[in-house]
């Protein structure tokens, strides 16, 4: 007898997994989602060639060597360097589509933070805004990057495209 | 055959559990003590391969972050493994060997202490008709320890003793996690975790990292006074259902020290990343080791286990020992999967 | 220095949505008995196998090569398990050539694999890490946002990627293996599919598949008895930081 004349061969079995992990932010992060904690917005400075790492890890990705220097306050305000417009759903992401997601580059940052925008249309998104973040209330302040609920529009004229073209 | 020797070794302490840095920043300082040591310059390095895994990290590509401890620009030829390091110090011998690298980076890194170690090491088994009765690495590991007392292949002494001599050399290593001096009595008085293995007779849960500088030829000397040559090395895996291999022996361990020309002559110092002390005898034996081998002066994994780098140790524990001259010959063994499933067997011997 | 190395042999599965029809060891098995068909040669004339795979999640299996290694005539012989993530199936090809290049095996068997319907990729790609701000969905949302910085960088006109997306399809439609066979692909039906991650429609998107791929690489003594040796000439691989 042939496997499609045998209807009850089992095909498919739904095995669930289900694992706990207990994660440390580490060192660098935990410095930097502390300062979150009371509004400020701190990176590292690489010893080699002083570029500023925001959020930093530690190390300079480029040198490979740590940067556990003095850090660096930086503005809450900065260029809008690339984005795009989701439409699907997920999980673990919990924002109504279409969102924007983006890419900013923090005035004095190096390296740019992920985030989301709102406070404009859709089509009125572009490359070189300049943006500011808007903050959840004070009282509700976490060691969390979601401190900043999203980054919105500034009355600015648009950035260079020199000053943020290595960053796409 | 190149000649490649081990020219450097840096590790971090194994320990039970890391809670202020995450496993980059465990593998930042490695390297970077590593580099100034040998004055290790980034466009030194021809090749870079790292060892890790997902599961242990609780996320994906979890290793790509372990390349800014590494510095990555201008690009970097680089892999990765998703096995132990020594596995990923294998991969980089070869790159030596086919003549494209002199120089090469290799690390391993892992926090087994972020999840539940015995149970995730459940998923390594056939997912279809064993993984989802979840049976963790320690009654696994316990099943075959039974198969070989029943077999009359070793005692619940001979184990003691291996424990007993791991955790007393461990004393001498300021990285190692579990040490002290217990007698065999003292750990055969203690209770089971699973039958018939005790708390002694397993490796503890380490989170931690290594990292290795292979150079070719001749170079190898700008980096070191006295090199450890790697005369040999091979690697075997043998089926992972536990029905189908000889668990009380270790036939891969067997083939690749054979192969990798261990008997040739006499050994001085071994170091054994079995996780188990029944698996450790095991293994001591699949090495034909005689009475003149100083087993595991480190410790060995017995005494701090840090995953995904407890081989790659190894390797580094074992070229220390040539390096400062108390070895002629070293042999280091790594493994990999339940019950010594896969194993890797090095050869370094000194000038 | 390097000896001279060929692919002798290919094999690859069907590519589907959900291959239901085989497991993990089946799947890949399809793709190296073809290999070993296409190179003449029996699991037996294999001295090492190379297995590459990126994240254990999208199985649901922690490191499956070492499940998977009896399926692959690997019991007691060398394996390795290579993990680059997305670079994978290029890096586990390189490595498998270079233990030939090295001399150290005359024969050497390699496959790379997904069953990512097994589990749940996009989930897999998707962990929402603590500390940090969920906003990325997929692979596709992480890189929508440098697509667009390419598309400013380079000037390139906005139907570049309908363009590719048409040509690879129809060239889809004459290889048997494909996944996605869309007979009546058009330029339009791309453009107007729906927008995923702004600049990124659907049918510009890869699908999710399982598949497998196999090759067996040989010496030069071994490869010049077989019909068409591919010779390796070169091989490299270069990574950069994630953010810099």
């Amino acid at each position: 007898m042939s496997a499609e004349e045998k209807p009850d061969l089992v095909k498919v079995i739904r095995t669930p997994i289900r694992l706990e992990y207990t994660y440390s932010a580490g060192k660098s992060a935990s410095r930097f989602l502390r300062a979150m904690k009371e509004g400020r917005l701190i990176g590292q400075r690489c010893p080699v060639d002083g570029r500023v790492y925001f959020p930093s890890r530690g190390s300079c990705p480029q040198h490979g060597v740590p940067t556990d220097g003095e850090p660096v306050e930086l503005a809450d305000k900065g260029t809008l360097v690339t984005f795009s417009i989701v439409r699907i759903p997920a999980e673990t992401v919990p924002l109504e589509i279409p969102f924007v997601t983006v890419q900013v580059l923090l005035d004095g940052a190096d390296t740019i933070l992920m985030h989301v925008l709102s406070g404009c249309g859709l089509d009125e998104v572009h490359m070189g805004m300049r943006v500011r973040a808007v903050w959840k209330p004070k009282e509700e302040w976490e060691e969390s990057v979601a401190n900043i609920l999203y980054f919105e529009p500034l009355d600015e004229p648009d950035a260079d495209y020199d000053s943020y073209k290595e960053h796409i | 055959m190149r000649e490649v020797a081990v020219v450097g070794f840096t590790q971090s302490p194994a320990k039970r559990r890391e809670t202020v840095l995450n496993d980059t920043e465990i593998v930042i300082p490695m390297i970077d003590e590593l580099k100034k040591s040998k004055n290790l310059k980034n466009e030194d390095m021809d090749f870079v391969c790292s060892g890790s895994c997902d599961y242990l990290a609780g996320a994906p590509f979890a290793f790509v972050m372990g390349l800014d401890a590494v510095g990555a620009w201008p690009p970097v030829c680089e892999s990765h493994v998703e096995m132990d390091g020594a596995w990923a110090f294998y991969e980089a011998w070869v790159k030596i060997q086919m003549g494209y690298a002199e120089v090469a980076l290799v690390y391993g890194f892992g926090k087994p202490s972020m999840g539940d170690l015995p149970l995730t090491l459940a998923l390594q088994l056939d997912p279809y008709t064993q993984a989802p009765l979840w049976p963790d690495a320690v009654s696994v590991a316990a099943l075959q320890a039974r198969l070989c007392l029943e077999g009359g292949v070793l005692t619940e002494r001979d184990m003691a003793e291996a424990a007993r001599r791991d955790r007393r050399n461990a004393e001498t290593n300021p990285y190692a996690q579990i040490k002290g001096d217990f007698s065999p009595e003292q750990i055969l008085a203690e209770p089971y975790v699973a039958s018939p293995l005790r708390r002694h007779d397993c490796s503890p849960i380490s989170d931690g990292a290594s990292a290795i500088l292979l150079v070719a030829g001749e170079r190898a000397k700008e980096y070191c006074e006295r090199p450890a040559w790697v005369t040999g090395i091979e690697h075997i895996c043998e089926p992972l259902d536990l029905n189908v291999r000889d668990l009380t022996r270790s036939r891969s361990t067997e083939m690749a020290a054979e192969r990798a020309g261990v008997g040739r002559a006499a050994i001085d110092v071994a170091e054994l990343a079995a996780p188990f002390s029944h698996q450790e005898i095991l293994v001591e034996r699949a090495l034909g080791l005689g009475a003149g081998t100083r087993v595991n002066p480190s410790g060995g994994a017995m005494a701090g286990n840090p995953m995904m780098a407890a081989g790659l140790s190894r390797i580094g524990e074992a070229a220390r020992r040539i390096w400062d001259g108390s070895a002629g010959r070293a042999v280091a063994h790594a493994t990999s999967g339940p019950c010594l499933q896969q194993n890797l067997v090095c050869v370094l011997e000194g000038s | 220095m390097a000896e001279l190395t060929a692919v002798v042999g290919i094999g690859q599965t069907r590519h589907a949505a959900k291959r239901i029809d085989v497991s993990q060891a089946g799947l890949v098995r399809e793709a190296a008995e073809r290999a070993l068909d296409d190179a003449e040669c029996t699991w037996k004339d294999i001295d090492a196998v190379v297995i590459g795979k990126a994240p254990d999640m999208f199985e649901g299996v922690m490191m499956p090569e070492l499940f998977l290694n009896d399926a692959l005539g690997g019991a007691y012989k060398p394996m390795l398990r290579v993990h680059t993530a997305g670079s994978v199936g290029g890096s586990t090809a390189v490595v498998a050539a270079s233990l030939v290049q090295a001399g150290i095996h005359e024969r050497v068997l390699c496959v790379a694999y997904e069953k990512q319907s097994e589990s749940n990729a996009t989930w897999a790609l998707t962990i929402s890490m603590p500390f940090s701000v969920a906003t990325v969905v997929g692979a596709g949302g992480y890189f929508a946002p440098l697509v667009r910085g390419y598309i400013m960088r380079s000037g390139c006109p906005d139907d570049v990627g309908i363009k590719v997306a048409v040509k690879d399809r129809l060239n889809a439609l004459k290889n048997p293996y494909a996944h996605l066979r869309i007979e009546d692909i058009t330029e339009d039906m791309v453009r107007e599919s729906p927008m995923l991650w702004d600049p990124i429609r659907y049918l510009e998107t890869c699908p999710s598949s399982d598949g497998a791929c196999a090759m067996v690489l040989t010496t030069e003594k071994l490869a010049v008895r077989c019909r068409n040796p591919a010779w390796v000439h070169a091989t490299e691989m270069r990574s950069e930081p994630t953010m810099f």
